[in-house]
């Protein structure tokens, strides 16, 4: 029996059909996409190998990876006539949209940033902040690198809007930059998530010369007094004070407070165990999984490899350096109103990258008075400036949303 | 034509700076309030304790003088 088939021809047309030939036709060719296989092994590299924020950076880089490769079609939309998706005759859509596409449409709604801050509130006590509500005033110095960064990201030429995403990098909150720049600069989602994950992923290279260069040795070695204890009552209704002031304040960023607040509820109440454990794990993990991946992928070459991105890097690595040294300035501040009873060092966890910025200050005042125990005295300003970066992108979003 | 570009960019950054600062103090400004109300908070639950506590100490006072 003749099958009919010439093996040759085959093979041929499975290599022209294949996504080698798109990186080999000359004609097709773009050395973008070559360039943006490179950076997500880079990025493979700094979560697998140097442990860099490997939660995030790790779907983060394979999202790009898959996004880059050609022919994969992963983020490719469905089929569109006059807005609705285009359907056979048994109601399927005629050419379905790629996994990534669906994925992102939680990005693109607003839904990953809140359902994390669901799982952040989980896992949030909020003890050390109630127990010095002074906290509050280090969260809010740490907002100083995003107005600084506002105003340069101006001078460089971007839009209001345009500035006001780029300038939320300086928060160090992956979620809230997401979520606000979805609002303001959708465009820019992909160099702005990636800036804002690299960078906390890099806070502990970024802030120690800044703490160094902001206080004295004498600063640096004060012993903080162990705060009063926390009455549970107190755990209790801060959530729920909380979500009613600040959400009436600020209605902007009632999806990001409401969430944070009621993962935290969930935690505090002590009766829904099975819906704390859900947020505080399985959730925020599975979520982590499909943003990490999605933001990854919207950093195609042409969206990414341009001047432009390299200008929100820049400016996301100034934005969160004036961030620093605004906690830490207010921590100075602090430190003379309290007649040197708070340690400054305090004051640079203020950015809201939990709890990495609080393990800096720890690990800081330990080096210049070894058995100084600053951490659960820096976790007060580091879940302040979780709330101090939701309140800033709250006005952003009031002013030029 | 120069110098009214010029002109447009002090202007521009003049704005934007004015907007920043403003931003910033709002964001001082809220967690200020912020933190006021936490004290507050922490004062208003101790002082019911404190009510909680001295009625139970006057209910079991006039118990035990029955």
């Amino acid at each position: 029996m003749v099958i009919g088939i010439n093996i040759g021809e085959s093979i041929g047309k499975m290599f022209t059909n294949s996504g080698y030939a798109s990186l080999f036709d000359v004609a097709g060719f773009t050395g973008g996409s070559v360039v943006m296989i490179i950076v997500a092994c880079v990025f493979l590299f700094l979560a697998i190998v140097k442990k860099f924020e490997p939660l995030l950076l790790l779907p983060i880089a394979f999202g790009i990876l898959l996004a880059n490769l050609p022919l994969g079609g992963l983020t490719d939309p469905p089929l569109m006539e006059n807005g609705s998706v285009v359907l056979n005759d048994h109601g399927y859509p005629v050419q379905a949209g790629g996994l990534l596409y669906y994925l992102y449409q939680g990005v693109k709604l607003g839904i990953y940033p809140c359902l994390i801050f669901l799982g952040i509130g989980a896992m949030t006590d909020f003890g050390p902040l109630l127990s010095r509500p002074v906290s509050l005033i280090l969260g809010a110095g740490a907002q100083f690198g995003i107005i600084i960064a506002f105003i340069v990201a101006t001078l460089f030429g971007f839009q209001a809007n345009e500035a006001a995403s780029i300038a939320i990098i300086g928060g160090a909150d992956g979620p809230t930059a997401i979520f606000l720049t979805n609002k303001l600069a959708p465009h820019l989602l992909a160099p702005i998530a990636v800036a804002a994950y690299s960078y906390m992923a890099l806070i502990p290279l970024i802030q120690p010369p800044l703490m160094r260069l902001m206080t004295t040795k004498n600063e640096r070695m004060v012993i903080m007094k162990q705060s009063r204890e926390v009455k549970k009552i107190e755990k209790i209704i801060f959530p729920i004070a909380m979500t009613i002031v600040v959400i009436l304040l600020l209605p902007d960023v009632a999806p990001l407070i409401g969430c944070l607040m009621l993962g935290n509820l969930f935690r505090e109440s002590g009766v829904v165990g099975r819906l704390t454990e859900t947020s505080e794990n399985a959730l925020i993990n599975i979520v982590t999984i499909f943003l990490g991946l999605t933001v990854g992928a919207t950093a195609t070459a042409e969206t990414f490899l341009t001047f432009e991105t390299l200008k929100i890097i820049a400016l996301g690595l100034f934005a969160f350096c004036f961030s620093t040294i605004g906690g830490l300035l207010f921590g100075k501040l602090l430190y003379v109103l309290s007649k040197g009873k708070i340690n400054p060092l305090i004051g640079s966890a203020g950015v809201s990258a939990v709890p990495m910025a609080a393990r800096v200050s720890q690990v800081e005042g330990a080096k210049y008075r070894p058995g100084n125990f600053l951490l659960m005295h820096a976790m007060g300003p580091n879940v302040a400036g979780v709330i101090g970066s939701a309140v800033a992108a709250g006005l952003l979003l009031t002013f030029f949303g | 034509m120069r110098m009214l570009s010029v002109v447009e960019d002090v202007l521009s950054f003049g704005e934007s700076t004015l907007y920043g600062l403003v931003i910033f103090a709002m964001v001082v400004a809220v967690l200020l309030f912020l933190t006021g109300f936490c004290y507050a908070l922490s004062f208003v639950i101790k002082k019911a304790e404190d009510v909680k506590a001295l009625s139970d100490l006057t209910k079991k006072d006039k118990e035990d003088k029955q």
